[in-house]
């Protein structure tokens, strides 16, 4: 039987309605990480944010490029204390979508990219990339809702890809 | 262990060209699904659109569309990706990587979709896409439909389902 390569680490489905979703005490055993989240949040026009590590200071940045059916545009923001915003998702009947590529997440000898595709068919989809100038390795993220909450039934996945 | 990423089915179009691209009795046994596709067309339509369940009503979606220096937003029911065409350089295909989580439950289905068609010429344009099926019925059947005329040969599709456990 081959390797298996792409593995699913923790699957979370929301009982309740809450805030934040966090993976901790990610292995260091992969090469990449990929997250996948589905979800629908209790109030329209709440932004998305992505923090690893719990890491809350200024020591991200990301550039982004948005579009919401009539308009499009692209920003940056330095020494931001996330990943994303500018995301806003629409009515809470219908699943968003928010996928995170973490290559190399555990090399202790570089900063951290994650890149990002948020989509929302009722309002507006972006891809971002980001920055955590940190030289960790990834041991958690945390997905997480500006105001509001993400509803009970929303999933958030995290897997890992080893390259051998 | 588990096999958490795994090919459903495949399709290469053959000489003559295809009409569509159908992936029926998709089992709902996985947690999401992932449609790469790499597709050129046999005229000028530069894009496909998507069908589920062989039913093209209830779909809704808002796009970025960007080319050479241009970038703009819009909507297209069932959008799915771009497709190059016949007049693109020769022996380019566009690719499109296509998501859909939860698909066989019981909410509406959403999609997220990237596609590029790349091929030094005048124009290359790509797409983000997000996508809606307003129903609320598992998915066991998925169209790629181009926006005219055929698939061309060479053109593939491979639908992989994925599992969260």
């Amino acid at each position: 039987m081959p390797t298996s390569t792409y593995e699913p680490i923790e699957a979370k489905t929301l009982g309740s309605a809450t805030s934040s979703v966090t993976f901790s005490t990610i292995p260091n055993t992969y090469t990449d990480l990929v997250l996948v989240a589905n979800y629908t949040t209790t109030s329209a026009n709440v932004d998305v944010r992505f923090q690893v590590n719990g890491d809350t200071g200024a020591n991200y940045s990301y550039t982004y490029v948005l579009g919401n059916g009539s308009a499009a545009g692209s920003g940056r923001l330095a020494n931001s204390a996330y990943i994303g915003g500018y995301f806003s998702v629409g009515t809470s009947t219908n699943g968003n979508i928010s996928i995170y590529n973490l290559m190399n997440y555990a090399n202790t000898t570089t900063f951290k990219t994650v890149l990002q595709r948020m989509s929302s068919a009722e309002k507006e989809l972006t891809a971002n990339v980001g920055l955590w100038r940190s030289t960790s390795a990834i041991s958690s993220a945390t997905i997480y809702t500006s105001s509001s909450t993400f509803t009970a039934g929303s999933t958030f996945t995290l897997y890992g890809i080893k390259a051998a | 262990m588990a096999t958490t990423f795994t090919k459903i089915a495949d399709y290469t179009v053959g000489s003559g060209g295809a009409s569509d691209i159908t992936f029926t009795t998709i089992p709902s046994t996985y947690t999401d699904l992932v449609l790469k596709v790499s597709l050129r067309s046999t005229l000028g339509g530069d894009y496909f659109l998507f069908s589920f369940n062989n039913t093209s009503a209830n779909f809704s979606s808002r796009y970025i569309y960007y080319e050479n220096t241009s970038v703009s937003s819009a909507t297209l029911a069932r959008y799915g990706g771009r497709i190059n065409t016949t007049y693109s350089t020769a022996s380019t295909f566009a690719n499109t990587e296509i998501y859909i989580p939860n698909y066989a439950g019981s909410t509406n289905k959403s999609y997220s979709s990237d596609s590029v068609s790349e091929e030094n010429g005048a124009a290359a344009p790509g797409s983000l896409i997000a996508g809606l099926w307003s129903d609320t019925s598992a998915i066991n059947q998925i169209s790629l439909i181009p926006s005219s005329a055929n698939f061309a040969q060479y053109s593939t599709a491979t639908l992989y389902g994925v599992k969260n456990a």
